[in-house]
């Protein structure tokens, strides 16, 4: 090949690649965001993780309920519907041991 | 998005859309994004096609063109205005394209690969340019894209790019000794 020919070859040397119709939709979906915007981005992101989590946490919590009460020395939902007075009295009754 | 009025009576078609990007570009440094989205439309196939000249495979062009708009977004406040912002995308396109091109980490395409270039009336020859192009540093096939693909003077090329005009030429000599000694070589 000479050098002519090169120069010839070079000029029609080209990726014909044509933007597509979500070009410019990518291009600002990834512009760096200002910080609140980045929270608001990231709360939205992580809500239905921090869902799931909840619900799992509570279902486990739900499960294992009387153990974990027993052990943090609170009463049990049961525990306070059946005395059936305020359900706030065993805060006063700790409170009162503590004292 | 704010647009300036063509004011000045006798502003050229080119002058009006001149301004109008001047103050695009202004609201953009602002943080709008709407405006440096209409900036994106108006450019994106000027930097697809400048892109298509160093890269064979589309997702190379693709990702230059997005990593030029995306460098721009971030260098806009550095936009003075004093030539077109054509002239500044196509700077900060054909930067993207020298590290991209000089970043030896990526894997290029095998030569002669030809699903996305524009075809040629030779096959033969275009796989033989593919070679010569791919025995060339990336410096050298960056030049003489510009100076034989683009048919840019030393000049522009200087202007776009953003070296001396004795650079460019001296960038220029090199690669075409270097290119004589590939194309004498074995094919």
């Amino acid at each position: 090949m000479t050098e002519e020919q090169f120069r010839r070859l070079l000029r029609a040397h080209r990726t014909a690649v044509d933007p597509g119709p979500y070009f410019v939709d990518r291009v600002i979906a990834h512009l760096p965001r200002t910080q609140g915007l980045m929270l608001a981005w990231a709360a939205r992101r992580v809500l239905p993780v921090t869902l799931a989590l909840a619900a799992v946490l509570s279902v486990a919590v739900l499960a294992t309920g009387g153990s974990v009460h027993r052990s943090v020395d609170a009463p049990s939902v049961s525990a306070t519907s059946q005395r059936g007075s305020d359900p706030l009295d065993w805060l006063l009754e700790n409170g009162q041991g503590v004292r | 998005m704010e647009l300036v009025l063509p004011l000045a009576l006798g502003m050229t078609e080119e002058s009006r859309a001149d301004a109008e990007e001047v103050s695009l570009v202004a609201a953009g440094v602002r943080g709008d994004q709407a405006a440096f989205a209409e900036l994106v439309r108006r450019h994106q196939t000027r930097v697809f096609r400048l892109a298509g000249r160093f890269f064979r495979r589309q997702e190379d062009v693709e990702d230059v063109a997005q990593d030029t708009f995306l460098t721009a977004w971030r260098r806009l406040a550095t936009y003075a205005a004093r030539a077109p912002f054509e002239h500044w995308i196509s700077r900060v396109c054909l930067r993207v394209c020298y590290a991209r091109l000089g970043d030896g980490r990526r894997r290029e395409a095998p030569v002669g690969a030809p699903d996305t270039v524009v075809p040629p009336h030779d096959v033969a020859a275009a796989i033989d340019l593919e070679r010569v192009l791919a025995r060339l540093a990336p410096a050298d096939r960056f030049v003489l894209l510009l100076l034989d693909g683009e048919g840019w003077s030393v000049k522009e090329i200087a202007e776009r790019v953003g070296w001396t005009a004795t650079n460019v030429k001296v960038r220029a000599f090199r690669a075409r000794r270097r290119l004589r000694r590939a194309l004498e070589g074995p094919s």
